[in-house]
């Protein structure tokens, strides 16, 4: 009987212990939960790009107790429905995820909160940021509004088994008298769009063409006209996004020798003998789709066509991508001199073209809750799973996802695309952020498209988008739009 | 003293609510317009006084964008009234087998929302992979640059627009002719009457009161069109098929100059209520007149 009495007393001893272990465990779970019970709104656009809100957002969530609320609102809508929200101060979001070339919108109109003080005293790793998306696309007037989450830069996809094949080299040579290379010019590139122009079943009908670009107005067509124009262009700050205006008196650049040349070849890239028919109406969809689908030999797009290539659900062509840098021009357009000059090493550039930012709001209650999410959401592995989901839109944005040897393991198909996206981001030329960027677009876009209609020559059509950009910049104020655009270059 | 259970009491909240509904914004867009609203001076707006609409008048792309619509409306509804009238003789007719069948039919096109339209005829129409060309180029015409030639965009939106709301047309027009009396299409016969000149001095006088309101509503409803525009060519290429209603939009919400949008919107409402007293005064009061 003593001896049950004893094992009673016993099990009753550790089953204190036990509780008391428990209970001191939960203590100190909560205890480091220090955003336990708050809940964070997040917007975001639907589909691949909310796929890490959806999953490591949630970890973040559990781990701190917290609640994170995604909310999703179309691409087309989500600029209306952004500022709707920030400019009525509705509180509706904590963080918002927009592209950087909104920055002059949102961030001198005192919509987002500075995060400086936050970065300063978090473990964001500032310095592994690559310096053009930390010190160009996040700050305003040198304050640091956002932290980017997504890389974008075009990068020029090829198809390497059509390049690397010597019947193809011999008949390049003999049709154009140079070796056929990835276009290290844009001269080039309509060369080796021409030249890959073809019927391939011989029925008398052409079915494989050389390259498609994004023509349709309203579907960022400009930023195949900007990444040829920033190659010709050549200015003191092209690198910083000086391609649009003089900094000095913000005449439009666009409408310079360069712009035209730019333009003529956009033109010429979308003759029937380069591109495929109906190109006035495609969009980066369909330039995706052209590629991965083997209907062209060449597009210059977004980073996402690399993983896109290499996915059986979409691609036709693995293992037979290659990816480069953009071309570039051995011939710029000086803009302090206004001559054309030949340079020894072609001048290339790509447009760090759309990307994503993301920004505290002005009227968040838990800013301090905000931010640990997104700090958490751009640093370790979560920044490493960027770089390698095929699926989430998020590309490099960090030295460290460069480095990683499981980026490089999960391109190991496509071994050129981690390099050319370094290569391209070294040139990448930032987006205009000043205020009304979206109307300067409209803008040029809408000149393009006559343009690429043949309705007006590439000189006429650019004369009027300079027209344009002008009263845009008269009517917004000349001297806030200049200062705007010269905080936006690091020059004040 | 009123009671609680007087008629004025008792309307009140929903008076209120109109007010508050209605009227309220419509003074908002009125205050708009004599400002100058930009998210940089949304906290004290600058009056402006009418420098909004003086801007207007110098705006082309502001009158190009009014003059397609205006075409648009023209052409579409035309072409809604012309087919729907004579879809609605044929479902009016019980020798044709299955009449009941394509009237239920007929509703779909009307029940499917306006993006959903916008994005399978852009499928549909897609310079590669649309079927519609694929069709064409296996009976031997050639591809058609529907959405992606200047000269084609707007006319395939209102072709887009004409399949969608013909259906509506053609079934009120089929309300009117089931209500047109017999007796006199019957007297007319026995008088001698063919059946077109019934058609003409008898069916068609009956229908004037519902074509007067079958216009009214489509010209509004067109007018403003937005969505299929939107998703089928965003207005290009070039400007070849903005119409008024995108360029509102994109002025208030893509370019946030809230003010001159609502000027533009003053001006549409005005040609609306044209539109809508045209159609009106002609048809239904000339037919009350007569």
């Amino acid at each position: 009987m003593r001896g049950v009495s004893t094992f009673k007393a016993f099990s009753r001893r550790l089953g204190v212990i036990v509780m008391a272990l428990a209970l001191a465990f939960t203590a100190l779970s909560a205890a480091a939960q220090t955003h336990r019970g708050k809940t964070l709104t997040v917007l975001v656009t639907p589909g691949f790009l909310s796929k890490a809100w959806h999953t490591q957002a949630q970890e973040w969530a559990a781990q701190e107790g917290a609640t994170v609320r995604v909310i999703e609102v179309a691409d087309s809508e989500l600029y209306e429905h952004m500022m709707t929200e920030l400019i009525t101060g509705s509180g509706a979001y904590d963080i918002v995820q927009y592209p950087p070339y909104w920055n002059g919108d949102v961030m001198p109109a005192g919509l987002l909160r500075p995060l400086d003080a936050f970065i300063e005293a978090g473990d964001i790793d500032w310095d592994d940021y690559l310096p053009v998306f930390r010190d160009n696309l996040s700050a305003w007037g040198g304050v640091t509004y956002g932290v980017q989450i997504d890389g974008d830069v075009f990068v020029l996809a090829y198809r390497k088994d059509l390049f690397e094949d010597p019947k193809e080299q011999a008949a390049f040579k003999d049709r154009y008298g140079y070796e056929l290379t990835v276009p290290e010019t844009w001269s080039q590139f309509l060369d080796v769009a021409e030249f890959f122009t073809r019927d391939t079943d011989g029925d008398g009908v052409v079915d494989f063409w050389g390259t498609a670009d994004i023509a349709r107005r309203g579907a960022v067509s400009m930023w195949h006209f900007f990444a040829r124009l920033a190659a010709y262009l050549d200015s003191p700050h092209v690198y910083a996004g000086g391609i649009y205006f003089d900094p000095d008196t913000m005449q439009p650049l666009i409408d310079s020798p360069a712009g035209v040349r730019a333009l003529e070849e956009f033109v010429a890239s979308t003759e029937p003998n380069r591109s495929p028919p109906g190109i006035q109406s495609y969009d980066w969809s369909d330039v995706w789709n052209a590629f991965v689908s083997g209907q062209v030999a060449m597009v210059f797009a977004w980073p996402d066509l690399g993983p896109l290539s290499i996915d059986p659900a979409y691609s036709k062509i693995i293992g037979k991508a290659g990816f480069a840098r953009l071309p570039g021009s051995y011939e710029v357009w000086n803009t302090e001199t206004g001559r054309w000059e030949q340079r020894e090493e072609a001048h290339a550039a790509s447009p760090l073209a759309w990307g994503w930012t993301l920004g505290i709001t002005s009227t968040s209650r838990n800013p301090d809750a905000a931010y640990d999410l997104i700090e958490y959401m751009v640093t370790g592995e979560r920044s490493i799973e960027h770089a390698i989901w095929s699926d989430d839109g998020f590309d490099p944005y960090r030295r460290s996802q460069f480095a990683d040897p499981r980026v490089a393991e999960a391109y190991s198909q496509i071994p050129e695309f981690m390099p050319a996206l370094l290569a391209n981001i070294e040139v990448g030329i930032p987006d205009l952020r000043i205020p009304g960027t979206r109307e300067y677009y409209d803008a040029i876009e809408l000149h393009i498209s006559r343009a690429l209609q043949r309705e007006v020559t590439p000189e006429e059509a650019l004369r009027a988008a300079a027209r344009d950009w002008n009263n845009i910049t008269n009517r917004r104020g000349l001297a806030n739009q200049l200062r705007a655009y010269r905080d936006s270059l690091g020059l004040d | 003293m009123r009671r609680l259970t007087d008629p004025l009491w008792l309307t009140a909240p929903a008076v209120l609510f109109l007010i508050a509904m209605s009227v309220g914004p419509l003074f908002y867009s009125i205050w708009l317009v004599l400002h100058d609203w930009t998210i940089m001076t949304r906290l004290a707006p600058p009056f402006v006084g009418l420098a909004n609409f003086s801007t207007l008048f110098g705006d082309s792309r502001f009158w190009m964008a009014l003059l397609r619509t205006l075409l648009f409306v023209a052409v579409t509804v035309g072409a809604q009234l012309l087919l729907g009238l004579i879809i609605a003789l044929l479902l009016n007719r019980d020798d044709i087998i299955g009449t009941r069948l394509l009237r239920t039919l007929a509703i779909i096109p009307i029940m499917v929302t306006p993006v959903v339209v916008g994005y399978i005829f852009r499928l549909l129409f897609h310079p590669s992979a649309g079927p519609v060309n694929h069709l064409l180029e296996t009976i031997g015409f050639g591809a058609a640059p529907w959405t992606s030639s200047s000269q084609w965009a707007l006319p395939t939106v209102m072709l887009v627009d004409i399949w969608q709301w013909t259906p509506f047309m053609a079934l009120i027009l089929l309300a009117g002719l089931q209500s047109v009396p017999q007796e006199q299409i019957e007297a007319a016969t026995l008088d001698g009457a063919n059946r077109f000149q019934s058609f003409i001095h008898i069916v068609l006088p009956s229908l004037a009161g519902v074509i007067a309101i079958g216009l009214v509503l489509r010209s509004i409803d067109a007018f403003k069109l937005f969505d299929t525009l939107f998703i089928i060519t965003g207005g290009g290429p070039g400007t070849a098929s903005e119409m008024l209603s995108y360029y509102t939009y994109l002025t208030g919400f893509s370019f946030m100059r809230l003010s001159y949008a609502a000027s533009m919107a003053w001006v549409q409402l005005i040609v609306i209520m044209i539109l809508a007293q045209i159609f009106i005064r002609r048809v239904l009061f000339r037919r009350d007149a007569a």
